[in-house]
C-alpha cells in the first residue's frame, strides 16, 4: 500500500500531486516504460476535508491538455450556484526512489515512481485564492485512502 | 470559444431547462448530451464519457449530472468569488 508522508504547518496541509487525464490512464498499461506517465508536472495541492470534490486551476487544465466533459455546479454563498468546466482525471503522487544516505545528483536525475489514486475524479475548474495552489484536494480523493494528521507536524496518506 | 466548449455550454442551457422534469426519475445519474438532446443516462460519469467517446468521433458531446445540489467546497465556497451564476 503506497504511503505519502509530509509536514504540515498546523494550519494547512499542502502536498505535490500530478493530475493525469483519465483517458490516458485507461489507455496505458502500468509499468516502468509507460511513456506518457513519466515525469508528469507536479502541482501544489491544498488538502481540504471540507470540499466534497477535487478541483483544479485553469493552469492545470491547460498544462495537462485536459478536455472538459461538461459543467459542474459549485455551491456558493447562500443559494447561489455557479457552473464550472468539469474534467475526468486521476490524482497521482510522484515519489523519488531514495534510500538513507544516498546523494541526490545535481540537476535531478533521481528515479521516481508514480502512484495513481485509483478512482477517477470528476472535478471542476476553479481559480485558487491568490494563486497559492493549483489543486484543491477534496474528499472524493482523500476518502480513497487513509489520511492521518499528527500532532508532531507530520501527515501521512496511504491508499 | 472552440466547438467543444460551445457544445458544452449550449447543452448545459438545454439541460438546466429540462432538469426539473429529470430529477424525479434520474436523480444522481449522468446524462450524455449531444446537440441539445439527451442521448442516455448512465450510473457513472466514466460510463457516460466512454460512451460519448465511442459514439461520436467529433467528440461533440457533454455529460451533466442530474442533480439540483451544488458541490460544496466548504470554506472555499464561502471565501472565494466563484464566477457567474446560471
Amino acid at each position: 500500500m503506497p504511503c505519502i508522508w509530509g509536514t504540515h504547518n498546523r494550519s494547512q496541509i499542502f502536498l505535490d500531486v500530478a493530475i493525469i487525464d483519465a483517458a490516458t490512464v485507461a489507455n496505458v498499461t502500468p509499468g516502468p516504460n509507460a511513456p506518457v506517465l513519466q515525469n508528469p508536472p507536479l502541482f501544489k495541492a491544498l488538502v481540504d476535508t471540507g470540499a466534497q470534490s477535487t478541483m483544479i486551476s485553469p493552469n492545470v487544465a491547460t498544462t495537462m491538455g485536459l478536455t472538459p466533459i461538461g459543467q459542474i455546479p459549485i455551491q456558493g454563498v447562500g443559494p447561489s450556484v455557479t457552473y464550472h468546466n468539469a474534467y475526468l482525471f486521476h490524482v497521482a503522487f510522484v515519489i523519488p526512489l531514495l534510500h538513507m544516505g544516498q546523494p541526490i545528483p545535481a540537476g535531478g536525475g533521481v528515479r521516481t515512481v508514480i502512484f495513481i489514486l485509483p478512482p477517477a475524479i470528476y472535478g471542476g475548474e476553479i481559480t485558487s485564492a491568490g494563486g497559492t495552489f493549483d489543486v484543491l484536494l477534496g474528499m472524493d480523493a482523500i476518502a480513497a485512502g487513509s489520511f492521518h494528521v499528527e500532532g508532531n507536524g507530520t501527515f501521512s496518506f496511504s491508499f | 470559444m472552440n466547438d467543444r466548449q460551445r457544445e458544452i455550454e449550449t447543452n448545459l442551457q438545454f439541460f438546466l431547462h429540462e432538469l426539473p422534469k429529470l430529477l424525479s426519475i434520474h436523480r444522481g445519474k449522468f446524462a450524455l448530451l449531444r446537440h441539445r438532446k439527451i442521448e442516455g443516462f448512465y450510473d457513472t460519469v466514466t460510463d457516460a464519457v466512454q460512451t460519448g467517446n465511442k459514439l461520436y468521433d467529433d467528440k461533440l458531446f457533454s455529460v451533466q449530472q442530474v442533480t439540483d445540489m451544488g458541490t460544496d467546497l466548504g470554506y472555499y465556497s464561502h471565501a472565494v468569488h466563484l464566477g457567474h451564476s446560471q
